[in-house]
């Protein structure tokens, strides 16, 4: 049988059959189509990027936010965005997962020329979550690790004088979290999460120029640029409930690929009943650490004192309507400073770079 | 995302974490098992939503949950009578539609042991004597039939007789029968019988040569076979749609259509239409009250039920019921064997998906459906254009958005031009007009065989109202040169 | 362990045959170490069972090779190997039924009753129905 021509080009010979659209393509119109779908989110409207903006990459080693620090560099140059790109990465201090992919974000912070930012658990809230899980089990942690991440990414990127933070979410994660949202009832995130960006008051501006761009397209750009990233999973268990979710986007992704764009679809066309999407209640600071916070303690300063009171899972419920001081003795936040502007960046190291086993990995992840 | 918790954590953290918000099963505590817990003295039979029912308490409370439903949508407008007297006698009769399935079986019932059917003679309840007045003078009974059951129909016409309503079979392949309007009652005149070519992306239109011998049913067989497996049941559900609306808008002096869909599938319609793109007009879809063609309201006063409880009720009046829908679904053959029926459809997988979730969340159905309720349609009904297809109002460019976010070719000057065609530039084909849903549920694999039709060439039969939607007016800039097409 | 169609079958019976049930005899002579079990297809769920909407059945008082009382987790598995006829994963899920298919232990839901643990007495009726479309 003679080689399947592209059926982009019709010349070249077809080495991806894309899941997004069921097209036989070859390596350069793979490439071709995948970042001009990016470029397409990026200038829809009025545009992600403002010219000249300063913006992180929320960089965790693994294969999304490795392919978007390489797509958005290149689209950079090529369109002239003319964007001051930076490398965010949170150290949550999980043994044997995150100490490895940091290794993985340092090559990248080379490959690319970007400047790369570090923040720990550690640092910020005197807990790794091997400590946190150790104390609480397994079960919720991820509640602890969601909240403090989303706190660090923003405080990082206050150090960073930075005001937008794009994330590595895919079109997978977003027509999951559409799911969940359905499941559950949450009606006001039901209406934000297919948004590219959001915004709050007074907080960073975050967007998802991925949001569109399936997981696997993302892992066979990887392995076709040959892009080292870190692809093991988490090692403390996910939430069940998502777990459910995921494994049904799957079922529906094998009987019609389009599916999970569907959802983003259907997810972005809903209107949402007048006054539940104000189910949130009006935003201050949080009174101890000075976080956004709709209450009087933010979640995270929550959390803490929670953790610090030697509480198992039932840290989870503790009050977030609290006096200014923390109970004597615990460790508290440091002051959050939206407009600091310290700025104490690595400079890229010169080390050797060397495939990781993260493409070998990839390999079998994907399926021609 | 290697960690797929964050998209859900808000700026202030938020309550995480389903569980909060769908609770898990709780073991029902055995102090509470025995006895039910609405009237506290007879033996508990049935749990629902965590409370146990004796049968006689059990029943009431569906009765409740279906009158509450049904009869404020019967009232004028601004009415402030209390929810459970009894709504006004309606202007027209009623059109039901019963599947055989135990959320219509047990509509059906309910309707007629609640005495709001007449049996059509006009005659009045005589107040003083305490006789109440029924809400509808008669009803037609419409079972449709898409694979022949002679057992379930010969049941389900007994039944429907047995209440002296009139009892109406139509089949799936009507769609494609010009005569089916006649035998309705109607007058109108449907326009020439189209075709479409699924194999190119905008789906050009071609016009059926009269002299087509295929029958209805072979005309449905030849579009379902040409259709990719998990696009069949969408397809089924419009013709099914299509069937109900119409008849209901065709035979005289019919006020309201009513369907007994349960809350079970209202939830599996949230979830399902959602993954079909539908999310435009899905409210619409979830809708308790809607006027459909021909000023005709269709009711589902069932949704508030589960499939649990209409089960029960079957059984409880025993009442024979199919749930097992037995659509036909185009060829067997090779294709099947992978997981089993009803594992290649997006809405088999949403229902299975939705039934082992109520397993451990018993409230999975009633929280999904109280996200549904709070869907907003956004567009104005009635204002603007539909889809030929569905028959819902139409969202703005469905192609535009598609064409975007999922790129097929590389720009538009390297389009590449099928071979065979001519003259076609874009925006003269069927895709142009859909929604994005129908859109999606006539999208094959680029890579799928070229099947050749039962028609002897590339397009398939589209059935009657969707060539009638398409309007004789502006046929002509759709259709593709004939000659070009004998090759 | 026998089985007796309270029915004629309307097509003929696929999953087990008759002539191979030697102790065929009337549920009133039934041995003390078996119980008896009525069993009731509703919901279209017989058309997996030959298409017979009821059976009464005869399945040994305790579960074989056990001391174990039979339960009706013990029920679903002599039901899969003996009367089930086809698209066994229309009914059967893992150990138990499939999520979706209703069951009244002598008319009242399963749940109440203990599911999979209940221990099966003698004539107990146990009723499945289907509320799944398929499709």
């Amino acid at each position: 049988m003679p080689p399947t021509p592209c059926s982009l080009c019709q010349t070249a010979r077809a080495l991806v059959k894309r899941p997004k659209t069921g097209q036989q393509v070859c390596k350069s119109c793979f490439f071709e189509v995948f970042e001009t779908e990016v470029h397409n989110t990026i200038i829809e409207g009025n545009g992600l990027f403002k010219r000249g903006e300063k913006v992180a990459i929320g960089a965790s080693g693994g294969k999304d936010s490795t392919v978007l620090a390489h797509v958005l560099s290149t689209l950079n140059q090529r369109y002239d965005y003319g964007l001051d790109l930076y490398l965010l990465s949170i150290d949550e201090g999980i043994t044997g997962y995150r100490d490895d992919s940091l290794e993985t974000v340092k090559q990248n912070q080379v490959e690319y020329g970007l400047p790369l930012k570090i923040l720990s658990y550690d640092d910020l809230y005197g807990w790794t979550m091997d400590k946190i899980v150790s104390q609480v089990g397994r079960k919720n942690n991820c509640t602890f690790c969601g909240v403090f991440r989303r706190q660090a990414l923003d405080r990082g990127a206050a150090q960073l004088g930075v005001d937008h933070i794009v994330t590595g979410h895919n079109a997978d994660d977003i027509a999951e979290t559409v799911l969940m949202n359905i499941m559950r009832g949450d009606i006001a995130r039901l209406g934000r999460c297919t948004a590219v960006t959001t915004e709050g008051e007074d907080t960073i501006k975050r967007s998802k120029p991925f949001k569109y761009a399936y997981e696997k397209e993302i892992v066979m750009y990887a392995y076709f640029k040959k892009l080292t990233y870190f692809s093991t999973e988490c090692i403390y268990s996910p939430d069940a409930y998502r777990g459910h979710a995921r494994v049904f986007l799957k079922d529906l992704e094998s009987i019609r690929p389009s599916a999970i764009i569907d959802i983003i679809h259907s997810g972005e066309s809903f209107v949402l009943q007048e006054g539940v999407q104000r189910g949130m209640k009006a935003m201050q600071t949080c009174k101890r650490c000075g976080y956004i916070s709709s209450n009087d303690l933010c979640k995270a300063c929550a959390l803490l004192q929670g953790l610090e009171a030697g509480l198992d899972r039932s840290a989870l419920r503790q009050t977030q309507d609290s006096t200014t001081l923390a109970p004597d003795g615990q460790r508290t936040i440091p002051k959050y400073d939206r407009h600091a502007t310290a700025f104490e960046l690595s400079t890229p190291p010169k080390i050797e770079l060397h495939a990781t086993e993260g493409i070998e990995r990839a390999v079998k992840a994907i399926a021609l | 995302m290697s960690c797929g918790n964050e998209p859900d954590v808000a700026p202030d953290g938020g309550q995480s974490g389903g569980e909060a918000l769908m609770p898990r099963r709780r073991q029902v505590r055995r102090v509470d098992r025995a006895i039910c817990q609405k009237c506290k003295t007879a033996k508990s039979k049935y749990i629902m939503h965590s409370a146990t029912f004796c049968p006689a308490c059990f029943e009431s409370t569906l009765n409740v949950r279906f009158l509450r439903t049904l009869f404020p949508a019967l009232r004028p407008p601004h009415s402030k009578v209390k929810d459970l007297s009894r709504p006004p006698l309606q202007k027209g009769n009623a059109l039901i539609g019963l599947s055989g399935g135990a959320g219509s079986v047990a509509m059906l019932d309910l309707l007629m042991r609640f005495g709001l059917i007449g049996r059509g003679t006009g005659a009045r309840a005589d107040l003083t004597k305490g006789e109440k007045e029924v809400v509808w003078d008669w009803a037609t009974v419409v079972h449709v039939r898409f694979e022949e059951d002679v057992e379930k129909e010969t049941e389900l016409q007994r039944v429907v007789e047995g209440w002296g309503l009139q009892w109406m079979l139509l089949k799936a392949e009507d769609v494609f029968d010009s005569g089916l309007r006649q035998r309705l009652g109607g007058t109108q005149d449907d326009g020439p019988e189209l075709g479409v070519d699924l194999h190119y992306h905008d789906l050009p239109l071609t016009e059926l040569s009269s002299s087509s011998s295929l029958t209805p049913r072979e005309k449905l067989l030849s579009l379902l076979t040409a259709l990719p497996p998990a696009s069949r049941p969408a397809m089924l559900q419009s013709i099914l749609d299509h069937l109900l609306t119409f008849t209901a808008a065709t035979l005289p002096n019919i006020s309201h259509l009513l369907l007994g869909e349960t809350a079970t599938r209202q939830a599996q319609r949230v979830i399902s239409g959602t993954a079909l793109g539908r999310g435009w007009a899905l409210p619409l879809d979830l809708a308790a009250k809607r006027s459909t063609s021909g000023d005709v309201v269709q009711l589902k006063p069932m949704r508030d039920i589960g499939s649990k409880e209409t089960a029960i009720l079957c059984r409880l009046r025993e009442l024979a019921s199919w749930n097992e829908r037995r659509w036909f679904l185009g060829p067997e053959g090779k294709e099947k064997g992978k997981g089993g029926s009803g594992t290649r459809s997006i809405e088999g997988l949403t229902e299975r998906f939705i039934a082992g979730l109520s397993v451990s969340h018993p409230s999975t159905v009633s929280t999904i459906n109280r996200t549904g309720d709070k869907l907003v349609f956004p567009g104005e009904t009635g204002s603007i254009a539909s889809c030929p297809l569905c028959e819902s109002p139409l969202e703005p460019s469905a192609l535009d958005w598609k064409s975007r976010t999922a790129l097929t070719s590389l720009s538009a000057s390297t389009v590449t031009v099928p071979k065979n065609r001519k003259g076609d530039g874009k925006g003269l084909g069927l895709a142009n007009m859909l929604c994005y849903a129908c859109l999606t549920t006539l999208s094959r694999s680029p890579i799928a065989k070229h099947s050749p039709s039962l028609l002897g060439q590339g397009s398939v039969p589209l059935p009657l109202w969707v060539s009638a939607h398409v309007g004789r007016g502006t046929i002509e800039q759709y259709l593709i040169g004939q000659d070009e097409d004998e090759e | 362990m026998s089985v007796v169609a309270t029915e004629m079958p309307s097509t003929s019976g696929l999953g087990y045959s008759h002539s191979n049930a030697p102790e065929q005899v009337a549920s009133s002579i039934r041995q003390d170490d078996q119980l008896e079990i009525r069993i009731e297809f509703g919901g279209g769920l017989h058309l997996l069972f030959s298409q017979k909407p009821k059976y009464t059945i005869h399945i040994p008082r305790t579960i074989p090779s056990t001391s174990q009382h039979t339960n009706v987790k013990y029920l679903i598995q002599w039901m899969k190997e003996n009367i089930l006829s086809e698209r066994e994963e229309m009914f059967i899920d893992g150990d138990t039924v499939r999520p979706g298919i209703l069951v009244l232990i002598n008319d009242a839901d399963w749940e109440l009753e203990g599911e999979l643990d209940y221990e099966l007495q003698n004539r107990d009726e146990v009723v499945f129905i289907s509320t799944l479309h398929g499709g």
